[in-house]
């Protein structure tokens, strides 16, 4: 259980705000933070992983203190264990993935345990490349397996997929997913990417102006339309088009396109790029064996 | 999307299925819907919107037997020509029901603007939004 209850002010392009939290988070949640750029996100990532100091509060992990203005408590990173995944990698340049791995480990007579990690990961292949000879998604899964070095706390993910192409996003997703589950680990993640949050997270927090105005499932936080139907799905709005008297909207879900139709009321508020919810009952799709 | 405001005021249940009786105006609509363990339990009295898709309203003449549940005889007040679909616009209490039907079945049904039809919609097509 860890226990959240800070403020920091954050400077915005709007001016000056404070990050206001106080929340608990569970073991084993996988929790991502939503909102706009400048919301607090990455400073409450930051300020859980002792990057950043808040201006008063505490923070708690599993009964241990880790900051508490008061009392002058304010543990190193180091201290905190938690993994912390960038967008940009953050892999040493001039060392291997083995190197870079080796160097996470705390205790160096344990060599063992990056043997272990590189075949969880599937990435044995790659022990000796240099980080510039790997793709981007590889760059990615080396700096997921750096954090599993230490066996962390926590697993903080800031936009860790958002440089990747959608098909590497797809399969990384499906890795954090595993890894969540094989391990365990409680996992903060921030993304702006809704199908993403639905693959991954049981629990969203949605930050506006450095305030948690949500908390709940992400099919509540996001089909706020809460509509009966069973069949569910995220997509992006693709292309319009007008097709007799109705129009045809293509959507990618689930990395793939699929079409449906609407009538101009349906379409009138929808742009091309925005995240739709598809719905429909249990009654309607067809089962086929295949 | 067909929206009407509703309440409902009855509530039946049978294993997974649940059956909604919901007053919109003077008219009683029904809805079936499959249970989950996610949404919230609905509750007599509640308001919430019911949805349903244009194409999937039926149109017939109005002395027709049919066995949906919502059905409803209401005068036509437009009709939007395509060039094998065409658009119908029924007059419902205060609200606008579309449906959207094949040009052929129209003109085999002698549908005319200011006519009444019967419009209908299967319970299993009719899904609600809690607002």
């Amino acid at each position: 259980m860890i226990h959240i209850n800070i403020t920091k002010p954050l400077h915005t392009a709007d001016g000056t705000i404070d990050l206001r939290v106080n929340k608990e988070i569970h073991k084993g949640d996988f929790l991502t933070l939503f909102g706009k750029s400048g919301s607090g996100k990455t400073t409450l990532l930051r300020i859980i992983a002792g990057l950043e100091t808040p201006k008063s509060g505490t923070i708690t992990v599993d009964g241990e203190v880790w900051f508490d203005s008061e009392k002058k408590i304010n543990l190193s990173p180091q201290k905190r264990n938690v993994g912390f995944v960038f967008q940009d990698y953050a892999l040493f340049a001039n060392m291997s993935v083995r190197q870079n791995l080796e160097f996470a480990l705390a205790d160096k007579s344990k060599s063992k345990k990056v043997d272990e990690i590189l075949e969880i990961m599937e990435i044995q292949n790659l022990s000796n490349m240099k980080p510039q000879e790997l793709s981007g998604g590889q760059k990615q899964r080396v700096a997921v397996a750096r954090t599993l070095m230490t066996n962390p706390k926590m697993l903080l993910l800031d936009e860790p997929l958002s440089a990747l192409d959608s098909a590497m996003r797809l399969k990384l997703q499906d890795e954090l997913h595993a890894i969540h589950k094989r391990f365990g680990i409680t996992s903060i993640l921030v993304t702006h990417d809704i199908s993403e949050v639905f693959r991954l997270c049981n629990r969203v927090f949605k930050i506006s102006l450095g305030e948690i105005t949500e908390d709940s499932t992400p099919s509540k936080v996001f089909s706020n339309q809460n509509i009966s139907g069973k069949f569910k799905i995220v997509g992006e709005v693709l292309s319009i088009k007008k097709s007799d008297i109705l129009y045809i909207v293509e959507v990618l879900a689930n990395n793939e396109i699929v079409k449906v139709t609407g009538v101009q009321s349906d379409i009138k508020n929808l742009n091309i790029g925005d995240k739709i919810l598809l719905s429909s009952k249990a009654f309607n799709p067809i089962l086929t064996k295949i | 999307m067909n929206i009407l405001p509703a309440n409902v005021t009855k509530i039946t249940k049978s294993d997974s299925f649940i059956l909604l009786e919901l007053a919109c105006g003077n008219s009683i609509f029904t809805s079936l819907v499959l249970e989950s363990s996610e949404s919230d339990e609905y509750t007599l009295g509640e308001n919430v919107n019911i949805l349903f898709k244009e194409t999937e309203v039926m149109i017939a003449t109005p002395d027709s037997k049919v066995s949906a549940r919502n059905s409803f005889v209401c005068p036509i007040s437009d009709i939007e020509m395509g060039v094998l679909l065409c658009n119908i616009a029924f007059d419902f209490d205060s609200y606008i029901i579309h449906a959207i039907i094949t040009k052929n079945a129209l003109l085999e049904l002698e549908c005319e603007k200011g006519e009444s039809f019967r419009w209908f919609v299967k319970s299993n097509e009719v899904s609600i939004q809690k607002i």
